[in-house]
């Protein structure tokens, strides 16, 4: 620790060394940056000839060690396209003739600096001669603003032509979203592919089914099925026939972010039980009234979850007594309901 | 004809009478060549920007020869071991077969990927540019606008290509009951 300050002097002393080279280097770069003095100081411009005689060999050496790799992209193209040696090709090529470039546009060519003058806009006088011109083509006609009304909606009407037809260009996505496996009749099946009998689904238990013969891995596809007391439904009016027996069916997939639905808020806790039944995303706990058609009681979701009419056959199977009520599927700006 | 033969001899008069006396190119080219370009590097950022945008066209173009953007689902039969009969999008199979056997498709891509990197960010910096020297001020104001709506739609169209080869960003096509799987690997 005794020669601390001895080799702290030391390295102070070669930094100070370091700095003023670098001072000293960076000032002789700016002098020589400096224009020479033309007489005149406000007008800057020059002209400077003479490329240096390195210069002159350097820059077609570049030159032709570029079209070597040009040449070597090529031979790699036919006898073996490897992405990497090609890209390695071109990018070398390329930095060659930058490079190549770069001295020449620094040392081969002349070096101009010239001062163009900012054009000023705003002439005046041109400008009262074309408003007066511009009012002389009005002479003689009384109804101007009927004539410039019917000309501005042509050009509505035209570019509502011309625009419309733009709407092709996105997705055409609400039909498809609305397109289930599900209709009137499709069978409702577990699984394993087996039909799932109405007196199998007890109240309080969770059912996950498919419709029989179509893709399970289709987002239209899964339902949950589950039955509540006939006496509780709070069904609206046009879905009254959709819960035979209370037996109700909703899309699996949640309208917020798509996840399984896979919670079912049945029995009811004390603290829940003024609530009634509630299909529940564990997601991000958006949580569905069952009773109410799915409408949505809490969490992030944005739109009621799709019903499934329902109706029983005479085998005592489940089927679809149509399609679903909405789009299935998380929500986005085109859902609101 | 007494002039033109007067001036025959020297190469670039006649190199460049050989275009005046086709195009009448000859006021344009001194137009172009006597143009004043400022003297700082930060100027040729728009250049970048302009350069990207052409090789974007050039390579895009190319790309555009092979790419089939479709969610149809289609099993895969290609070159590429780890996915062979798996049941894929014929967008992201059409990208595989451009990455795998087109010659050079690879490289395309990967151009045409990294010059769309570098257009949007010479295209930010020459906004710093104009930003800081106040070029966006009368009489470039329109100008400044039109460059803004150019970077708007460059960001755009760098994110919706982003999703061009697998077409199953989370949000948009997997919730399509249509397209049932998302293939994003």
């Amino acid at each position: 620790m005794s020669e601390d300050p001895h080799k702290r002097g030391i390295l102070h002393r070669l930094w100070q060394a370091i700095l003023m080279l670098t001072l000293w280097r960076i000032g002789a770069l700016r002098r020589r940056r400096d224009p020479p003095e033309h007489g005149e100081a406000d007008d800057p411009s020059r002209r400077e000839t003479g490329a240096p005689e390195w210069a002159q060999h350097l820059i077609p050496a570049l030159l032709a060690l570029t079209a070597l790799t040009g040449l070597g992209f090529v031979a790699l193209f036919i006898v073996d396209p490897n992405t990497q040696l090609l890209g390695l090709c071109l990018g070398v090529g390329l930095a060659l003739l930058a490079s190549a470039l770069i001295l020449a546009g620094r040392f081969l060519v002349p070096q101009e600096t010239k001062v163009e003058d900012r054009p000023m806009y705003g002439d005046r006088e041109a400008v009262e001669q074309v408003a007066e011109q511009a009012r002389a083509g009005l002479d003689g006609i009384t109804r101007r603003r009927l004539i410039g009304g019917a000309a501005g909606i042509a050009g509505a009407g035209l570019t509502a032509a011309v625009v419309i037809p733009l709407v092709a260009l996105g997705p055409g996505i609400e039909q498809q979203l609305s397109d289930t496996p599900w209709h009137a009749g499709r069978v409702l099946v577990d699984d394993e592919g087996n039909p799932i009998l109405a007196a199998n689904v007890n109240e309080g238990s969770f059912v996950t089914a498919f419709p029989q013969g179509a893709e399970k891995d289709n987002l239209g596809s899964p339902v949950v099925v589950v039955r509540v007391d006939p006496a509780t439904l709070k069904l609206p009016a046009d879905r009254a026939s959709w819960a035979p027996e209370g037996i109700l069916a909703y899309s699996k997939i949640c309208t917020h972010a798509s996840c399984a639905i896979s919670l079912f808020r049945s029995p009811l806790s004390p603290t829940t039980q003024s609530r009634g039944p509630a299909l529940i995303c564990p997601c991000h706990y958006s949580t569905f009234d069952v009773l109410d058609g799915g409408t949505v009681e809490f969490g992030p979701a944005g739109r009621a979850l799709p019903q499934l009419p329902l109706q029983i056959d005479a085998s005592g199977a489940l089927i679809a007594g149509g399609p679903m009520s909405g789009p299935v599927g998380p929500s986005w700006w085109g859902d609101s309901k | 004809m007494s002039k033109r033969s007067s001036r025959s001899g020297d190469a670039a008069v006649d190199a460049v009478s050989f275009i005046d006396e086709r195009l009448g190119a000859a006021r344009g080219l001194r137009f172009l060549m006597d143009y004043v370009f400022p003297d700082h590097w930060s100027f040729l950022l728009g250049e970048i920007a302009l350069y990207s945008f052409v090789i974007l066209i050039l390579t895009g173009t190319f790309l555009a020869l092979f790419f089939d953007p479709s969610t149809s689902q289609t099993v895969y039969h290609g070159s590429y071991a780890a996915l062979q009969g798996q049941s894929l999008s014929a967008a992201y199979s059409s990208t595989l077969h451009l990455s795998f056997k087109v010659s050079g498709g690879l490289l395309m891509r990967q151009t045409h990927h990294w010059a769309a990197l570098v257009f949007v960010a010479a295209i930010t910096l020459h906004l710093l540019r104009i930003i800081f020297t106040g070029a966006f001020r009368k009489p470039r104001d329109i100008n400044y606008i039109i460059g803004l709506t150019l970077l708007i739609l460059a960001i755009l169209e760098g994110f919706a290509a982003t999703h061009c080869p697998t077409t199953c960003s989370p949000g948009w096509a997997s919730r399509s009951p249509g397209a049932s799987r998302c293939h994003c690997r």
